[in-house]
This record gives C-alpha cells, structure tokens and sequence, in this order.
C-alpha cells in the first residue's frame, strides 16, 4: 500500500539518450531497469529519485555470447536468461547455482543483471558469483567506454564505480582451461535474501589450483572479497583439509552483523560451512570438465 | 413444529446451556452409504473466478462516493504517557476533516477506550484521522507529534514470572491426584518447551468502511463474524440492530484475528457519525503486524509418568502464556483429554507484559498445548522404547475424561493407522542411515484434539422461483474456506437438482437469517444442517405441488438431477414443469441447525506424520512431507477440505520453523512487523502434503455428520515437525521455531 513519491520519467530510445538524459537530469535522475529493487525502495521512499529513465527498450543490452576469449553478458539479460543460458551453464554454473535461488520467476522473469550490480546489495547473490568469477564490467558515460575489475567495482555500501551520469552496459567474464565453479545460500525462506551466500570459482590445472576466486553475500557492508582465502588456496593441490581451512579463514575474514537473519557467531559460522562446499563443488566440477 | 429447547452449545471449548428456536425438520442424517450426488465429491469452489481475477469485493476494494480516508497514529514505545498531541497542527493540514484522540468525546461506549493516553504496548492506538485522502490523513498522523513519556515496561516472560505479574488468577484443573502418580510412575519424562509468539498475518489486514446514513448505519467489515460485528456496533452506538447493517462479501483470511466490528468498524463508524461521509480504515501492514493480534508465545512444562509398558498413569502440565486473551485458558486442555489417564492437573498463568494482547489465533492455546504434550509423549515413547504410534494407541481415550462424557464420533485410531500407511512410517528408522546429501532425516508424528462440534443457532432459507433455480441464503460469510461452495452442494444434495441450479448468498446481515461467527471450527456443522433444512422443506412443498400438478401422490415423487420423478419410474418431469406453474412467486422455506445431542462431546481428532532433513553443517530444517489423517466426520467437499487442511498445515510449519514475533527487550518493540521480516512460507517452501479423512460421517452430531475443519489441521504439525527432527538428529531444541542458530546449538 504504500506508493512512491512523485517523479518525472521517460523511455530511452538508446544507450547515449539514456547518458545523455542521465547528464541532462542530474544526480537525482536514476536508471531503471528491472526495477525490483528501485521500486520497493521508492515505495518504502527510501529512494527519492526525481526522474526515472527507463532502458527496458534497449534490446541491444540483452545478450550472452562468446567474444574474444570472453562470455559477455548485456546488462538488461534478465535473471532468467541468466538461469537458462547452456553457454553459462558450460563456463560458469555458478550463474545456473545462484539464479536458482535468486527470488522468484517473477522476479527474475524482470531483473537485470546490471541493475542487480548497480545496486549493490552486500546481500545480492551475482555480486559475489562476479567477484568470483573475476568478472569485468563496462562502463559507459559521456567521456566514452571504461572497463572496470570487480575488485574495483564496490566502493562502498549500495556504492558502485558507475558514476552519476553513467551507465554500466556490459559484464564480461574471462575464459580460461580448468574452470568450476559454485554458489551456495542459506536463506531463511526460499526466495529470500541471503543469510549468507558464497561463490567460488577454481581454475585447476596439472592437478594444482592455478586461480580461485571468491566472494560473499550478506556478510558485510559490501560484497566481500575473499583474498586472503585465494592466497592460501593459489597453487595448492585441491583437498577437504585445503577448503575446510580456506572456510576458517573465509569465517574469520567476513564481518556479518547481528540481526532478524541470525547473530553474528552463527553467520561466520555459515560463512566457513558454504565457503567450504562451494570450493569442494567447484573443484568437483572443475575436474569433471578436465576428464 | 417450532420450538425452544435448551441445548449445551460450545465455541473454542467454552460450554454454554441456552435456549434456542428449533423448527423439527424431520431430516436424519444422512448415512455412511449414502449415495449422494454432490456432497463428497470434490468441487471448485464457488467464487474461484472472481478471486483470482480481482473482481471479488473485499472489505479493502470498497470505494464509496465521497469517502474519507482515516490512518491510525500508533504508540512507538512499548509503555508511556502521551503529554502532548498537537491537534491543531493535524487539523490543519488541507483535506482533514476529523481527528480523533483520547480526549474525544465519542459516540459509543467501550470498557477502556480505543485510544490510549497511556499506551501498554508498542503499536497502541493513540489517535486517528479521517481525511479526504489517505496521505492527508498520514501527513496529519505525522503533525500529531506526540510528546511520549516513556515509562517501565516488561516484555519477557521470565521477568513477569518473576514479578508474579498475573493477568487474572492462576486456572487449575485436576482429577486424581498427579504428585503421587508420578512419585510412583516406574518411567517419568519432563519437558520443558517454549513456543513462539505467532501474528496471524491475513493478507488482507483489519478493514472496515462505515456509512452513517440517516436511517441506517452501513459497515462493510474485514470480519469473521458479520452477526458480532451488527451486534457490537448496536450495543455500542445504542443503535437497535435492525438498524446496523454489516457486509462482508469476502474477507482475505482471518485465522481468528477477525472478531466482532473490532477497533475498525467501530471507529470507522464514529469517525462517519461525525463528518457525515462515508469512512475507509483499513490498517497498514506494519499496523496489521503490531496489532492485528497474535498467538501469545508460552514456556511450558510437561511431566509425564507411565508403566514400564508405557501406560500413562499421570499426566502434569504447567503453561505461563505471554499476555494470552482475557479469560480464556486452554493450553493444557489437550492434557486433560487426549489420552486415557487418571491422575492428571493442568496450571495455566496468563501473564501480563507490556505487548499486544493475545487474540484468538486457528485452535488457539490448544495448538501450543499439544506442541508441548506431544513433545513430551514422544520422549516418553523413547523412554520406554515404544513406537510413538504404538504408545498412543495403548493410551487411546474413548471418552471425555474431564466431563466424563463420550464422544459423538472419535476415529483416532482410525487416523493413526491410515498416517502410518501414508507415511511409510513402520520403516521410518531407514531415513536415519547415513544419507548420501549429508542430511539428517526423520519421521515424527503427533495427534490432535479440538472440539469443532459447531452447535444452534444457526439459521438458512432457501426460495425456489419459477425458473427452477434455487437461491440460499445463509448468515455466514465466506473468509475463504468454501463455506458457500458447500452450502451449494447440501442445497443442490437436497434437492436434487444441478450445482448450477442453486445460488448461494451471504455475506449480508440485511437478510436477517442469522449464522454464527467463523470460530471454532463451527461453521461447517452448524450452518450446513441449516441449509439442508431449509432445502428439504423447499423440496417438500415443491413435491406437493407436483402432486398437485401430475395427480400424484407426493410421498411417491423424488427429485434427482433436477427432475421430479415418480418411484415407479412412471414420471419423469422437469422441476420447471411444476415451477414454470408459479409465474413470479417462489416455494420458500427455511432452515436451522438442530440442538446437539444431550450426554455427548462433540471433538474432532486427528494424526499427522512429518518428515524432515536437517543439514547438520548450516542448521537448516526442510520438511520433506506431511502427512495427515484428521477425523472430521463428513466431508462435505473433498477439495475444499484438502485446502483447509493443507492450509493449517503450512501455517503449523511456520510456527515450528520460521514464524515468530520478535520483541526487542531493549525497547520493547516488534522488530518484524512487516512481512519482508516475519517469515511467512511461501509456495517454494511447501511440502508434499498427503491428506486423508476418516470415511465416518458423525450422525449423531447433526444432519450432515460434519464436524468443523477449521482448526485441527494447524493443531499437531509443529509438534510433528519437532518429534521428526528429534529423530533426525538425536536431539529436541527447547524452542520452537527451529531457527538455524537454534537447530546448531541443539546438535552441537
């Protein structure tokens, strides 16, 4: 019952008219896609925005595909491409793990993966399986195209390196030998944010554990990057000992808050156990992709 | 013949001796080979299309000309003195026409007021506003600015036992003498269980729109009892009740949160009597969740004593109930009634804290009675080494034990055997060998008792016209549980004509055909009997005026499939062939719900089986399976009684895993009053769910064999959650919901 404030919109016809919109409007113009997120906050008025720009006719922003030695995802492929997509679920399952759990078809017959990682929930699911995979993304403003790590990407809570008059417009994933990957969540009802989320990605090959990626959900005030686990794992031969430690370290390294999804020595407690089962599926998956 | 007979009539286990009209309609129940045509066969329900495609009315859709908006300013701490309003400033704002606070002079009486100058809980009403739109009023809310004084408050139940802080007097009920049995019993069990705090969250919230007419006072009520809801606001506004008219075309769920006119209606209605427009209150969600009502939480302790072959031979159950209803205690009934025992005693304390009180919520305190009892009976099972099942059967009650009456019908046995069969249960041990996914599994069962009987008054017409459709008309209205869907299918049983052939309305006080409130589970076996009488002694009018019509004799004529047909096989007539013959006058006739049976109870029972996987590394709890056998005499539709059952069951699943008020003890507010905090299941979180009804109508109780349904599916399945993860995993958690904190701590 409640209902957003009032606010101006229009439908972009193009990525530049949505920048250029973007410029023209000012910090208080905000992009619109999916709007599963914007909308409840709007509603809820934490979010005031005074112009909305809708990019739900940029067809041209929804795609995966294979490009040089990459897989390239538009940023208006909504959530259920995402689930359905073989050329992922070939590459990164991670995606097929997380997308399974992401909501509801309602949800994710309408949310975009870019809106998804613009708005940068610590408790969004793809944020992570991004961090884990290594993901790049592409950043379009009025001075042109940047590309940026997702290791630079959160800069703060709910804060992204996509810029007021920009727009994020394409997530790029690198292709290498060797790869599994996996997501694992616990919610406390199916659908629901997380209480916890990990992603993990390995790249194996010749028996040794030549990358690894990994990120967490809801453990902190921004999706958390999990370098110190991947510094213990780089180089090392894939065992339950190896992930159980990584775990530890991953339930040490988060920093969850207590609250209605559970206290604080529960959730790192969850932070190890699914750190633990994503790397073990991971490299699981990884091994049957070699053989 | 019409008259006044003095019958024991029931409501939520409270028994009544009162005089009630009865019209002898000459019916016998119908049989358990009764061939019948439409009741027991699975029906969609009536107003399905309308509710999915938003075209059904309910209390919150009421959009009347010139009708005003109201929103409730509610107390932001859990106890304190309001010292300032600024009305003035409310009143200010454009569009609002009244306000209203403690200090108001109003148009009706209450006990305590309905706005509180000293609130006792977060949540309380401390003013309202009526205005020409609803973000007026919430703007002028706003404007009140009230200046709190905070004052000492109490919200956990350890500190208000502690402090003795009773809400009325310590409820004893006893027979034989339970100290010593258990000081002699060769096998004891204690357990020591807490239940959550439980909102009944109906999607739609407490909605009322009220219209001070001139003649008439008009209120379109989200309620569960239209008949209340008329006589309340009568009583209160010192109308006569002829003169209140109540609608309720559809509710969204009421769960027994939804009683009587309730602050809504009776505001609503002030809030008209003064501006002379028609009024729209309809609490916001987060108002729905503060003080739409709850399941008090509760901490009790079962003590059992048994034979070494496990014979119960003392049963003790102690409850403290946070801040229960007023009056009302029921939680160690269950304990007094569901198994055989001599030496037995219940203690109940209502304690009072600073929180929402409790209101009735689906078979309330019985539900946190049998969480705890059958816990308890479980641990004695393990006790003596006994199957569950087995050790409930040796113990089976054929009898009311407490008013050492027997039953109308009692086919527990019968559930607990055909559960059994459902659930694989004899090979329940399988499921915990080591399983390939990692998961902990297990089975546990649990029993239920509630009453459900239903009883008089209970009143239903029905007029055939011309066109040989039939119209019912019934004092009920339907909160979603088919209830018009199965007064059809009596209506059309009895008179043999099509579904399609009979129309049923309620919903309306207008009419003045009076039906009871929807607790209790009473609607199905008082309003069902109703309708049947009303239909038969249509059916019969209508037979004699074939007998007029064909010159036969009407005791030779039958009606089947909407013909009138001779027992010979001679005639064989369409029903217009009479009804054509009345040109815009109709064979009417009404009906009522008969006295209940002198010397019996009348109770329903049932079994339910769960089945659980427990990830022993995040603490999860899946349940893989329910299923349910309840004794609920006849089923009149099988689809609708599926629903219900199903229904309870998830919101018995919630109880036992994710659903749970949460005060903070800091502040003494709700934390998750909002539906994105209090986890209701949704459909991804649903089991199988295999349900089954005892194949034996009660003839004793009524006409129809039916008992009410309502209820007993919510009544046993957390505690059949909670005896599956105790077999899963070895251990019992001290409270339920089995939260993953919880569940970790408990297998640690």
């Amino acid at each position: 019952m409640q209902t957003p404030a009032p606010f101006g919109y229009e439908r972009a016809t193009s990525v530049d008219g949505a920048i250029a919109s973007l410029q023209r409007l000012g910090p208080e113009a905000r992009i619109i896609a999916g709007g599963h997120s914007l909308l409840p906050m709007m509603k809820l008025r934490l979010a005031n925005p005074e112009h909305l720009i809708d990019i739900n006719d940029l067809v041209e922003l929804s795609y995966i595909r294979e490009q040089d030695g990459e897989i390239r995802i538009g940023a208006l492929t909504r959530h259920v491409a995402l689930l359905k997509s073989e050329l992922l679920a070939r590459h990164f399952p991670v995606f097929a793990d997380a997308e399974t759990v992401i909501a509801d078809p309602v949800v994710r017959n309408r949310g975009t993966i870019g809106g998804s990682l613009c708005q940068a929930d610590a408790a969004e699911d793809l944020s992570a399986v991004c961090t884990a995979v290594k993901a790049k993304v592409v950043i379009r403003g009025a001075a042109g195209e940047r590309v940026v790590g997702m290791e630079d990407f959160h800069v703060g809570p709910y804060q992204t390196a996509v810029g007021a008059g920009d727009v994020l417009t394409e997530v790029r994933l690198p292709l290498r030998p060797g790869s599994g990957s996996a997501h694992e969540k616990v919610e406390r009802r199916a659908g629901d944010w997380a209480i916890a989320a990990a992603s993990a990605a390995v790249w194996i090959a010749a028996g040794r554990i030549t990358d690894v990626g990994i990120g967490l959900s809801a453990v902190g005030l921004t999706t958390i990057h999990l370098t110190r686990a991947e510094d213990l794992l780089r180089g090392q031969a894939p065992s339950e000992d190896l992930f159980a430690e990584a775990g530890a370290i991953a339930a040490a390294d988060c920093s969850p808050g207590a609250d209605g999804r559970g206290p604080i020595d529960y959730k790192r407690h969850l932070v190890g156990v699914l750190t633990h089962r994503a790397l073990r599926r991971a490299a699981a998956r990884a091994a049957s992709q070699e053989a | 013949m019409t008259r006044l007979v003095k019958t024991v009539t029931e409501m939520e286990g409270r028994f009544e001796e009162k005089w009630v009209l009865v019209e002898d309609d000459g019916l016998v129940s119908w049989e358990a080979e009764a061939a019948l045509r439409h009741v027991g066969h699975p029906t969609p329900r009536l107003t399905g299309p309308q509710r999915v495609s938003g075209a059904a009315r309910y209390t919150v859709d009421v959009a009347l000309p010139g009708m005003l908006h109201a929103a409730v300013l509610r107390s932001p701490v859990a106890h304190g003195r309001v010292t300032a309003l600024q009305v003035a400033a409310a009143e200010a704002i454009a569009g609002v026409r009244a306000v209203l606070t403690p200090a108001s002079e109003l148009g009706f009486q209450q006990r305590s007021g309905p706005l509180h100058d000293e609130p006792l809980y977060a949540g309380a009403p401390l003013a309202v506003v009526a205005a020409d739109t609803l973000a007026a009023a919430r703007e002028a809310c706003r404007a009140l600015a009230p200046s709190i004084e905070p004052l000492p408050f109490t919200v956990d139940i350890e500190t208000a036992w502690q402090e003795q802080r009773f809400d009325g007097d310590l409820h004893e009920e006893a027979r034989g003498d339970v100290e010593a049995a258990l000081a002699a019993a060769a096998v004891r069990v204690e357990l020591v269980v807490s239940t959550p705090g439980q909102l009944q969250t109906p999607i739609e919230p407490h909605a009322a729109v009220a219209w001070w007419k001139p003649d008439e006072l008009v209120c379109f009520i989200a309620t569960q009892g239209m008949f209340d809801a008329r006589a309340e606001l009568a009583k209160r506004f010192d109308l006569p009740p002829e003169r209140v008219r109540v609608i309720t075309e559809y509710v969204g769920g009421g769960f027994g949160g939804k009683q009587n006119a309730g602050f809504e209606a009776l505001i609503a209605a002030e809030l008209s009597r003064r501006t002379g427009r028609p009024v729209r209150l309809v609490l916001d969600r987060h108002g729905e969740q503060l003080d739409g009502g709850c399941r008090p939480a509760t901490r009790q302790t079962v003590r059992l004593g048994a034979t070494a072959d496990g014979m119960l031979t003392a049963i003790d159950a102690e409850a403290l109930v946070e801040f229960g209803m007023s009056g009302w205690r029921a939680v160690t009934t269950p304990a007094l009634t569901l198994y055989r025992c001599a030496d037995v005693r219940g203690i109940e304390a209502n304690l009072r804290l600073e929180l929402r009180r409790g209101n009735a919520f689906r078979a309330p305190a019985v539900m946190e009675g049998i969480t705890a009892l059958e816990q308890a009976i479980d641990e004695l099972a393990i006790e003596t080494g006994l199957d569950p099942l087995e050790l409930r059967r040796r113990n089976f009650a054929d009898r009311d034990q407490s008013a050492d009456l027997p039953y109308t019908s009692n086919s527990l046995l019968w559930c607990y055997d055909r559960a059994a069969e459902l659930a694989g249960w004899p090979d329940r041990d399988r499921w915990r060998e080591p399983q390939a996914d990692g998961l902990l599994r297990g089975m546990g069962c649990a029993a239920q008792i509630w009453w459900g009987g239903g009883g008089p008054p209970s009143h239903a017409s029905c007029r055939l016209g011309g066109d040989g459709v039939a119209q019912v008309v019934v004092g009920v209205q339907d909160i979603g549980t088919g209830t018009l869907t199965a007064a059809r299918m009596v209506a059309a049983e009895e008179l043999g004509l099509p579904l399609d052939r009979v129309t049923v309305r309620g919903g309306d006080t207008a009419p003045a055909i009076y039906g009871p409130v929807a607790g209790g589970s009473q609607t199905t076996p008082s309003v069902m009997p109703a309708v049947r009488g009303a239909a038969a002694a249509v059916r019969r009018k209508l037979l004699a005026l074939a007998g007029d019509v064909f010159e036969a004799e009407p005791d030779d004529l039958v009606v089947d499939d909407g013909r009138i047909r001779s027992r010979d096989g001679g005639l064989d007539e369409p029903y217009t062939a009479v009804t054509a013959k009345l040109g815009q006058a109709s064979i009417d006739g009404s009906g009522n719900r008969g006295p209940n049976p002198d010397g019996y109870r009348a109770n329903t029972f049932g079994c339910q089986i769960a089945r659980v996987a427990v990830d022993p590394g995040t603490g999860s709890v899946r349940v893989e399976g329910i299923w349910a056998a309840h004794d609920i005499g006849r089923v009149i539709n099988p689809l609708g009684a599926s629903s219900q059952v199903e229904g309870g069951i998830l919101q018995g699943m919630a109880y036992a895993l994710s659903e749970q008020r949460v005060i903070d003890r800091t502040t003494g507010v709700p934390v998750n009053a909002t539906m994105d905090d209090y986890k209701v299941p949704t459909m991804m979180d649903t089991p199988p769910i295999v349900v089954a009804f005892a194949p034996l109508p009660d003839t004793l109780l009524n006409t129809v064999g039916a008992k009410g349904l309502g209820e007993p599916p919510i009544i046993p399945t957390a505690a059949a959650i909670a005896n599956a993860f105790r077999h899963a995993t070895g251990r019992r958690a001290a409270a339920l919901p089995l939260t993953r904190a919880r569940v970790l701590e408990a297998i640690a």
